[in-house]
């Protein structure tokens, strides 16, 4: 009986401990929650736009807005080709898929739940235009299965299904605009939403703005898009107050600061503005003759001649010239802009100097290069431009003209925004080094804003002599440097080369392999005055694209080598007509390029 | 003194001593080894078919009541079974034959502290003594075990003192996962983890930590117990360990017997040693050419590809400047006492260790008491309490190591001046850039330390509450705390304006266990039958707080009070695993000569989702002593013993901990928030699967003389439990945990022993074994081309890629770009090979065959005895000469850029590569003029075909005489021993590098780790120990 008894002891103090029902459940994490507010995932969804940043070292080059020594320029901006076994490009992709994805499908989702429509139309608002721009560079990539649980591979969708997803959420997102929130937000919706402080009208016109964008860029699929891109464009941003711009919290470390400002150093002396940028904004656009030797300047000047000032280029760009103290004095030539040519040492930086910016010299930065400034994603101008051109394509050049002085309006409120005037750094013997800031105040920009204004370059051009190459230069202008779909437009107009029949670019006509035919500078239908790819046979170019291009620019980026190439690899090689994995798939034209539906 | 200690003893033996009840007859005698005629202490008396038995002293003498007719049975571990009839005689005494084998009499400890005997096993175990281990005089006894068990892969992450090992045997079981196998102490699981900086120490936001697995190495915890503790220790290969000890031992089972005190007369005794380590086999450094490049002398760059050195330079062997002669002691004392009813042990060691680099060191104090006692006829309890105190001060490796540094530093200056007159970290004279950092500042300024305090403790009751039947009640607790300090100096930073970092993490881990035993005996004429039912609980519970400071405001003073607090980043680390299981088993035998074990457990995990927690595995196993058939007993020649046997197991692994459930964690971004991290949450995991079987023959030849063993074996590994995996962005995330992919494993395991010369005053008897493992993996996801760990990416794109077809011990990297024929494709307009933009299969890290042979002489009482281990035909990355390639430090590249010009065999890639005319390359490249010299491709450093033979021990002991230690002493020490002995004192290899057994990563990585990476290793030095041993 002892025997037992103690047996029996021993037993029962051994398993009195385990036997509860919720003794294995010990597999939560409790440092970090399961599930939060999905108001509280919105600052980190949004912060993820840097993203946007990141890839434009990239499409800039592309777009031949930077220039510069970096290995993006000679990849993108020369070769029209990529970064072998690299993510370089790819982050836009990691943005969509990882930073923002499930993170925003919980806002949605979460939030539509707790009756916070708000934030879900800000979610559903978000993801449109991520995978707006995601589509526009990388054309076909996984829709339907993304986040799809337990897959192991991943099939490509079509640019033109993104695209309708991309429709159907902003239009979902402004549906969820017209409801009345149940619940009151946690205070942090205003700090967590980094772009509008939680205005939903702001938002519901950003929804309307990427419906826009997208309606544009289909628009040689169907001219009933251009009917939408106009519509939408009214329904969009109203004044360049509503711009959407993404603000950073600048504590002084990187991750809540600005990727193009001083401090993180992303383009120091590596990138800087490209001669053709100059080039536009100064009203230098070199004429090219038949062997492509330069012979004086085009007649073609569709943003400023060598005569009027635009005062933008003075915020726009860098200038190695010393800020003019007597801000009255500044007139055409005070500053001198040089650019910089593909793959040459930078002239000029952003900061105004041939050396990377410090803080001791740049302090923080200066307009769009600030570690403060806010990063525009879509603004007032863009919108305005985009309805112009819509109308112009329509056969109302009036009412596009309209559009036309309202984008270039908007798009020096926009610049004049960002304005820090300057202050000047001096050396111990007091000789002026640097400036700090920029070299214009508000109230000279905007009267010089004003002289512009009234130029023949803007309210002072006859109707009879607008084009639609004023609307695409402008807008040109009015998206430099920040914006992803000016190589859309380029796209869309096939860089204005000679195209072949079907009015889409063929061998042969629009290239060999060697060299690009762009179309004359006088020919009507040429959009980007005197803008040549790296390997059009025109004097400081003469460059030949990858050997595996055949010739061809290039019309997408490869998707994030880490995510598809390493790991989606069968995916990739089943899309057509040129597969994925070949080194030659990033001349493969995108959906929205091809005439017709 | 030893009045004092002898005083304790006596007064411990009061205590334990108590009136054993009479029985008819009590037979007494000595236990003595046949050959050397000296006792045999510790040699267990049994009564055969009872549970009694008794212990020789240490005069090898014995006393036990037993009944006429019965059967003693006289074993010890080391010597042949004897089996004596109890006549009438009270006076038995045995002389028991010396063998170096395990013997079919050797009981090994089965399930949680139950004694099987190994003739009824069918898999594979090796038992090795705990003399061995602590003879080897390693620190970290896993070292001990390369070379003596067969199967087993040791891989030292370096030659400083408190180097991590990682241990797998035979074979990776995961792609991801712990390969390394359950450490068990006395019936607990105890833990050999490695901490891993990466999540265990604190960072700032968006920050890595201040090191990782590849910069500094911490130490398996298992390198805590002190080798002198060690009874003996039985290696429980492949999966059919984990019938015995649930789903963690599936990659094998290490099952230590600690030292529990022994009946007789009490027993002091002392040892020590004292040891002297010299660095082997470091790098040279070339002294012709001097910083620069295109052969043209600058100080901007750290590559050595300038001018020739100016006539009378005075050069400095910066490299052989860093190292050291090491000096370790170590003294050990233990008090033993025990009666028939009691037993009791205590002990105390201390080790103090410094290495052959400056400032490294490695301390131990260890204090152990353990013992047994007999409560009732039906009663018994075993207990132990084990308390270890270990610090370490580390060095700093791989390519931000001591080593690295010592070969960057310009060999015109001299290195070991770290600090300016001025107190301050000091640059190499001339050089312009301020990158090349100083290493002794790194030693001396820097710090990297670590202190552990660690119990185990563990109590045991047997019961046997009816006839046949027995109890078995345990409780475990293994309890770590160890704190990490790194700190970095304000001045460590290549401008000098540094900030200066401390890091600082507290990790408490407790492991506690119970396991509830029953098993029941029934004999049926000659059938034998048992029954088993276990209850077992675990739980894996720890808790890291970390914290790191910057911006100290007093350089030179170590503590995160001395951080600016702005800079104060906390964070806590918690996991805790918990896993219950049922087991059964059931064991018939026939006659002592076949066996047939049948297993099953279920588990329940608390790491799996809820409804897929529960997994059930079966194995049996079955053994036949052939030599023991009736009609074969007589018939096989020189076979005196021959055993079959072969088991199938089948084991289900759980998760990680924390990889079901998503973790949100906090962004750095304006304003904070949440997100997810890179990994996705799995709330559809289920176990994984192994099935594995293998069949093997034990024999014995010549007289028993002669010991042959084999096994083949055969694993298969299914629906992996892959965590880290890598997949297209469109699942949500960067790495997901899944369960995916499958891999086999096989190979085979022999070894041979025996004694070649055996008489009164000689034995000599050698051993050899080898091992062959390999593996190929059979899927994965068809998406997926590699998996692979990216902390092993350490030179050039060189990776351990798991690759389908491949085996999973698989080297990848660029290989050459090659048209269809697969002829090399040469740069037009270089001249040089082109590399391929994705990784492909480039070699097989695992050696094609290991090697182990031992060998021992004796003379009366001298003792000659050796260990060497060996590789043949293995691969490694030798990353270091790359390195030196590359930056133009070796040898070798001042030969490649005096040779003339090199025209690589190959094709032009002129698009006409892959024509029926490709062009042959004829363009000749001078690598001398290119800027730095020509350091090729991934292939071009992959060395194959490596062999390495090292000598692992040698070892000289002698035993004085117990004669003259009688009238020498006057009976005041019993026995003495002295020794010499040298450990890796040669390696012989055609490996051009530093170490073929390196390890890139601390054992903290897991998966297939980084074995076979050499980069910037620290060998394991040179050793030279002596020492005594002394028993009162």
């Amino acid at each position: 009986m002892r025997k037992i008894l103690i047996s029996f002891i021993i037993l029962l103090v051994l398993g009195f401990s385990s036997c509860t029902d919720t003794w294995l459940d010990v597999n939560k994490n409790v440092d970090a929650p399961d599930w939060v507010n999905p108001v509280l995932r919105l600052g980190p969804v949004l912060a993820s736009y840097e993203g946007l940043q990141y890839d434009l070292r990239a499409v800039a080059p592309l777009s031949q807005y930077f220039s510069g020594t970096s290995t993006y320029v000679s990849n993108f901006g020369v070769s029209h080709s990529y970064i072998a076994g690299s993510d370089a490009a790819g982050e836009c992709w990691r943005m969509s898929y990882w930073l923002q994805g499930m993170n925003l499908e919980n806002i949605i989702n979460d939030s539509r739940e707790l009756e916070q429509y708000r934030l879900a139309g800000i979610g559903l608002t978000v993801k449109a235009y991520s995978w707006h721009t995601l589509a526009s560079l990388h054309g076909d990539l996984p829709v339907k299965d993304a986040y799809v649980p337990g897959l192991l591979s991943h099939n490509y969708d079509s640019q033109e299904y993104a695209f309708s997803m991309v429709r159907k959420w902003a239009k979902q997102a402004i549906a969820e605009f017209e409801k009345t929130d149940a619940t009151i937000y946690p205070s942090t919706l205003t700090t967590s939403d980094l772009i509008y402080k939680g205005d939903a009208a702001k938002w519901k016109k950003f929804a309307y703005a990427v419906l826009a964008r997208n309606y544009i860029a289909m628009s040689k699929k169907n001219v009933a898009y251009l009917d939408s891109a106009i519509i939408c464009a009214d329904k969009s941003f109203a004044s360049a107050a509503d711009d959407a711009s993404l603000t950073f919290q600048a504590t002084g470390v990187s991750t809540t600061s600005n990727f193009f400002g001083v401090l993180r150093g992303n383009l120091t002396n590596v990138f800087g503005q490209s001669d053709y940028i100059v080039q536009v904004l100064t009203g230098n656009i070199p004429n090219y003759n038949a062997s492509g030797a330069i012979e004086g300047l085009s007649p073609y000047q569709m943003v400023t001649d060598t005569a009027t000032l635009d005062p933008r280029a003075i915020l726009l760009l860098g200038t190695l010239d010393t800020m003019q103290v007597d801000q009255t004095k500044i007139k055409k030539g005070t500053y001198k802009f040089v650019g910089t040519r593909l793959t040459n040492a930078v002239a000029c930086t952003f900061w105004g100097s041939t050396s990377a910016p410090t803080i001791a010299n740049s302090g923080t930065g200066r307009w769009l290069y600030r570690d403060d400034a806010p990063w525009p994603l879509s603004s007032y101008a863009e919108i305005q431009l985009i309805k112009a051109e819509a109308l112009f394509q329509k056969g109302q050049k009036a009412e596009a003209y309209a559009a036309f002085k309202n984008g270039v309006s908007g798009h020096m409120d926009f610049v004049k925004r960002l304005i820090v005037p300057g202050t000047i750094v001096k050396d111990s013997k007091n000789k002026q080094t640097s400036v700090i800031g920029d070299k214009i105040t508000s109230a000279r920009f905007s009267a010089l804003a004003t002289e512009y204004m009234n130029s023949k370059f803007v309210n002072g051009m006859p109707l009879a002599d607008f084009t639609l190459s004023h609307i695409m230069m402008q807008k040109y202008v009015a998206l430099f440097p920040w914006s992803l779909d000016t190589w859309n437009d380029l796209r869309r107009y096939h860089y204005d080369l000679v195209l072949g029949t079907g009015g889409i670019p063929a061998t042969g006509t629009s290239w060999t392999s060697d060299v690009v035919y762009h179309k004359l500078d006088s020919d009507p239908n040429r959009v980007y005055k005197g803008l040549y790819l790296p390997a059009a046979n025109v004097v400081n170019r003469r460059t030949k694209f990858a050997t595996a291009n055949l010739g061809s620019p290039a019309y997408r980026l490869r998707p994030r080598y880490n995510s598809e190439y390493m790991w989606n690899l069968p995916s990739l090689q089943k899309l057509t007509p040129i597969p994925g994995d070949k080194e030659n798939y990033v001349t493969s034209m995108v959906w929205f390029t091809t005439p017709g539906n | 003194m030893k009045a004092i200690l002898l005083m304790c003893l006596i007064g411990l033996g009061f205590m334990l001593t108590q009136t054993a009840s009479a029985q008819t007859l009590t037979v007494k005698g000595q236990v003595v080894d046949a050959k050397s005629n000296e006792a045999i202490i510790g040699a267990t008396v049994s009564i055969k078919g009872t549970t009694k038995a008794s212990i020789a002293d240490a005069s090898g003498e014995y006393a036990i009541q037993a009944n006429i007719g019965q059967v003693l049975v006289f074993t010890s571990i080391g010597y042949y079974l004897q089996e004596v009839t109890v006549g009438t005689s009270t006076v038995i005494n045995v002389r028991l034959e010396p063998s170096d084998v395990m013997l079919e009499s050797t009981v090994i400890v089965g399930e949680f502290g139950i004694k099987r005997p190994a003739r009824a096993v069918g898999a594979a175990t090796q038992t090795v003594k705990g003399s061995d281990i602590a003879e080897s005089g390693r620190e970290n006894f896993v070292n001990a075990l390369q070379g003596r068990v067969s199967g087993l892969q040791i891989s030292n992450s370096g030659g400083t003192p408190g180097s991590s090992s990682s241990i797998i045997i035979r074979g990776a079981t995961s792609i991801s996962g712990n390969n390394q196998p359950l450490f068990v102490i006395d019936g607990i699981p105890v833990s050999n983890s490695s901490f891993n900086p990466i999540g265990g120490l604190a960072s700032k936001q968006g920050s890595d930590p201040v090191v990782g697995t590849r910069e500094l190495d911490f130490t398996n915890r298992g390198s805590d117990i002190n080798p002198e503790d060690i009874e003996s220790m039985t290696v429980l290969k492949g999966a059919a360990a984990a019938a015995l000890y649930g789903s963690d031992a599936s990659n094998g089972a290490i099952i230590i017997t600690t030292k529990k005190g022994k009946v007789g007369k009490g027993i002091v005794k002392y040892s020590n040693s004292f040891s002297f380590d010299q660095a082997y086999r470091y790098p040279e450094i070339q002294t012709k050419y001097d910083n620069g490049m295109y052969g043209n002398t600058n100080y901007y760059t750290s590559r050595h590809w300038g001018a020739e050195y100016a006539p009378g330079t005075v050069f400095y062997d910066n490299v052989k400047n860093l190292f050291q002669v090491g000096v370790g002691q170590k003294h050990n004392v233990s008090f033993e006492a025990g009666t028939e009813a009691m037993t009791f042990r205590a002990s105390a060691s201390t080790l103090k260790q410094t290495g052959i680099v400056a400032t490294s060191d490695y301390t131990r104090d260890n204090i152990t008491i353990a013992g047994t006692a007999k409560l009732s006829k039906w009663m018994n309890i075993e207990a132990s309490l084990n308390y270890a105190n270990a610090t370490n001060t580390k060095v700093s490796r791989g390519t931000n190591g001591v080593l690295y540094r010592a070969m960057n530093w310009p060999v015109t200056d001299d290195m070991r001046v770290y600090l300016n007159p001025a107190g301050n970290i000091r640059y190499p004279n001339r050089y312009v850039d301020v990158d090349i950092l100083n290493p002794y500042f790194d030693l001396y300024k820097n710090r990297n330390y670590d202190e552990t305090q660690r119990f185990i403790s563990n109590m045991v009751v047997n019961i046997t509450p009816i006839k046949d039947m027995l109890i078995r009640a345990q409780v475990g607790y293994d309890i770590i705390a160890t704190t990490m300090t790194i700190v970095r100096h304000p001045q460590w930073s290549s401008t000098a304006t540094g900030t200066g970092s401390y890091d600082q993490s507290k990790m408490n881990d407790s492991n506690p266990t119970i396991n509830i035993i029953s098993t029941y005996k029934k004999e049926f004429g000659k059938f034998n039958a048992s029954a088993q039912v276990g209850y077992h609980q675990t739980e894996q519970a720890s808790k890291t707080l970390s914290v790191h400071g910057e911006k100290f405001m007093v350089a030179d003073f170590q503590s995160i009070n001395n951080c600016d607090i702005a800079t104060l980043v906390n964070t806590t680390r918690t996991s805790t695993r918990r896993l219950q299981g049922v087991s059964g088993s059931f064991e018939f035998s026939y006659d002592n000569f076949a066996f047939l074990t049948l297993r099953g457990r279920n588990d329940w995990s608390s790491t799996l989702p809820a409804n897929n927690n529960s997994y059930f595995y079966p194995a049996a196993d079955l053994s036949v002593i052939v030599t023991d058939l009736p009609f074969l007993k007589t018939k096989l020649g020189p076979i005196s013993y021959l055993k079959l046997r072969g088991s199938v197991t089948q084991v289900g692994k759980d998760a990680p901990p924390l990889s079901i459930y998503p973790a949100l964690e906090a962004a750095p971004t304006s304003y904070g928030g949440y997100r997810y991290g890179f990994t996705g949450p799995n709330p559809n995991l289920r176990p994984e699967m192994n099935t594995a079987w293998e069949a093997g023959i034990e024999a014995r030849l010549f007289n028993n003389r002669m010991n042959v063993d084999m096994t083949y074996y055969n694993t298969f590994s299914e629906d992996q439990i892959i965590t880290g995996f890598r997949m297209s962005y469109a699942t949500g995330f960067v790495l997901n945990n899944m369960n995916v992919g499958s891999f086999k494993t096989n190979g085979v395991e022999f070894r041979v022993d025996g004694d070649i010369v055996k008489n009164r005053n000689w034995t000599v008897n050698a051993g050899l074994n080898l091992f062959k493992n390999g593996s190929n993996v059979i899927s994965l996801p068809k998406n997926v081309s590699e998996y692979y760990n990216a902390y092993t990416w350490v030179s050039g794109n060189i990776r351990n890629g798991v690759m389908v077809g491949y085996p999973i011990t698989s080297l990848t990297g660029l290989d050459y770009q090659k048209n269809a024929k697969g002829q090399v494709l040469i740069d037009p307009s270089s001249g040089l090979p082109l590399a391929a933009g994705t990784w492909s299969y480039l070699g097989d890290r695992e050696s094609k065959l290991f090697v182990g042979f031992n060998a021992s002489i004796r003379y009366k009482g001298l003792l000659l005895s050796a260990l060497l281990d060996g590789r043949i035909g293995a691969t490694v990355v030798n990353g270091t000469k790359r390195y030196m390639q590359q930056y133009g430090y070796s040898i070798e590249s001042v030969t490649q850029r005096e040779a003339g010009p090199v025209v690589f065999d190959g094709v032009l890639k002129d698009t006409y590569e892959n024509t029926e005319t490709p062009t042959p390359n004829t363009t000749g490249v001078r690598l001398g003029d290119l800027q730095y010299g020509y350091a090729g491709l991934d292939p071009n450093w992959i060395e194959t075909d490596i062999n390495y033979l090292r000598l692992q021990e040698l070892r000289l002991s002698y035993s004085l005489s117990k004669k003259l230690l009688e009238t020498g002493t006057k009976k005041l020490i019993s026995a003495a021993t002295i020794f010499v002995s040298g450990s890796d004192l040669v390696v012989l290899t055609n490996y051009s590098g530093i170490d073929v057994v390196g390890n890139s990563n601390s054992s903290a990585l897991g998966g297939t780790g980084g074995a076979g990476f050499d980069m910037m290793s620290i060998a394991a030095p040179r050793r030279i120990s002596f020492g005594l041993s002394v028993t009162f």
